[in-house]
């Protein structure tokens, strides 16, 4: 799915979908166009010409056409771009489904909360990987901010993020009796990126 | 088969424009009936067939490929061109499936325009004159179309399409046959004449409508027609930027 609309304003909403449907060789293609519209909320917009559809609208018959033929992959360029929050959780609700139908999607986005809701992230940078791995397993590359409360004062270290390296900091710093509280402050994968980015540019 | 999914689209696509429908076909039939009031101040020696049959292939000819060219050139602007590239087509298939679907509007166009014609100006002519007409008129709605998006993939926006009407429609009217005869020209500006694809049009109306149909005319006109076509069929495809 391109990241412009990338429909045919004249034409309705059931139309646009119909001609990808028929391009794959859909059989039926006006009901399957049909039954991908209500999926996507569209049920009561088949017939309205695509032009007189709100943004949100248009993105998702846009969404439709790129899965009418339900492909095993998908491709799609910031889908969730000017979406309200609302649709936006919908459509991610929806690409989970998918993948738990053991189809792949492959999305472009610059929102680090939506690349949190993916399986794996690929952090791209002038057109070369940065960062490859799980959300989990990239934020464990970054750092994590101990804070110890001790009677009226405090001290904190900085260590990273593997469990190994906070246990060790634990057991050396953290057991003493003098210890009242303890703050624990993992970076988030923006931050994590962001650092990755950077050491990449001293580089 | 893909071929037709297109041409099936693009009929959509004119049938919900209503005003382009309007357009493509109220328009030619208003300036029809203009020519018979030019017509009207001019003295009556003045020969109104020869003028007249061949404005009818270049009305059809002008529209169409205005028209087209608009609309290949919104496909590509709204990203249509690319999606359709990326779900399988090949540009042979846009290019062709364009020609088919807006066929039907072309022969619906001509016809009319045709008859409105023969009416105002009472001209009579037998099945076979009407045949050869209308031969000329669908190849040449076909390279129209063609020309259309050949040249439309000069343009990026809508608004660049408006610099080649003058060269591909006002030009051709001075020397391709339409108001002067080419052969009383100077030599370069005959030769120019011949680029355009109304050229030989109007050379089929004319040697339709001649004295006991000029088949010796009108076969090899409509042979340059489609060879016109074929070629732009080969070269449209090459000069698309997107790729397959």
């Amino acid at each position: 799915m391109p990241q412009e609309t990338a429909l045919y304003d004249d034409l309705s909403a059931r139309e646009n979908v119909a001609f990808f449907a028929r391009l794959h060789g859909v059989t039926d293609p006006r009901t399957v166009a049909e039954s991908v519209l209500r999926d996507l909320d569209l049920a009561d917009r088949f017939t309205s010409a695509t032009y007189t559809l709100s943004g949100g609208m248009q993105k998702r018959v846009s969404l439709a056409a790129a899965l009418v033929h339900d492909p095993e992959l998908l491709i799609l360029d910031e889908p969730t771009a000017a979406l309200d929050p609302l649709l936006k959780r919908n459509l991610w609700k929806r690409f989970r489904e998918m993948a738990t139908q053991r189809k792949t999607l492959i999305i472009s986005t610059h929102l680090i909360d939506e690349a949190m809701l993916c399986d794996s992230v690929v952090l791209l940078q002038h057109g070369h990987v940065v960062a490859h791995g799980s959300p989990d397993s990239l934020i464990s590359q970054g750092n994590v901010k101990l804070t110890y409360h001790e009677e009226g004062t405090e001290r904190s270290e900085t260590v990273t993020a593997d469990s190994a390296a906070i246990a060790k900091a634990l057991h050396a710093h953290g057991l003493s009796l003098k210890v009242t509280g303890l703050d624990i402050q993992a970076e988030n994968l923006e931050d994590v990126m962001v650092s990755l980015l950077d050491k990449k540019e001293q580089k | 088969m893909r071929i037709l999914i297109v041409a099936r689209r693009v009929v959509q696509q004119l049938r919900h424009d209503k005003r382009f429908l309007g357009f493509t076909i109220v328009v030619p039939l208003i300036i029809a009936y203009f020519l018979k009031l030019f017509f009207d101040t001019l003295p009556p020696v003045v020969s109104r067939e020869a003028f007249v049959i061949p404005f009818t292939s270049y009305i059809v000819y002008f529209l169409t490929f205005i028209l087209s060219a608009l609309l290949l050139v919104q496909e590509r602007t709204q990203g249509t061109l690319n999606r359709m590239l990326i779900n399988g087509l090949r540009r042979t298939d846009i290019i062709v499936g364009y020609v088919v679907g807006y066929l039907g509007l072309a022969i619906i166009q001509a016809a009319f325009v045709l008859l409105e014609v023969l009416l105002l100006f009472k001209l009579d002519y037998s099945f076979s004159v009407i045949l050869a007409m209308g031969a000329g008129l669908f190849v040449l709605a076909v390279v129209s179309v063609l020309l259309g998006i050949f040249l439309s993939t000069f343009a990026r926006r809508e608004a660049q399409v408006i610099p080649f009407i003058p060269i591909v429609v006002v030009i051709p009217a001075f020397l391709s046959g339409l108001l002067a005869d080419p052969s009383l020209l100077p030599r370069w500006a005959e030769w120019i004449g011949k680029i355009f694809p109304i050229h030989y049009g109007i050379n089929l109306a004319k040697s339709a409508i001649a004295p006991g149909l000029d088949s010796g005319g009108v076969w090899p006109n409509l042979g340059y027609l489609t060879i016109y076509a074929v070629v732009l069929v080969i070269i449209g495809p090459l000069t698309f930027r997107e790729r397959e």
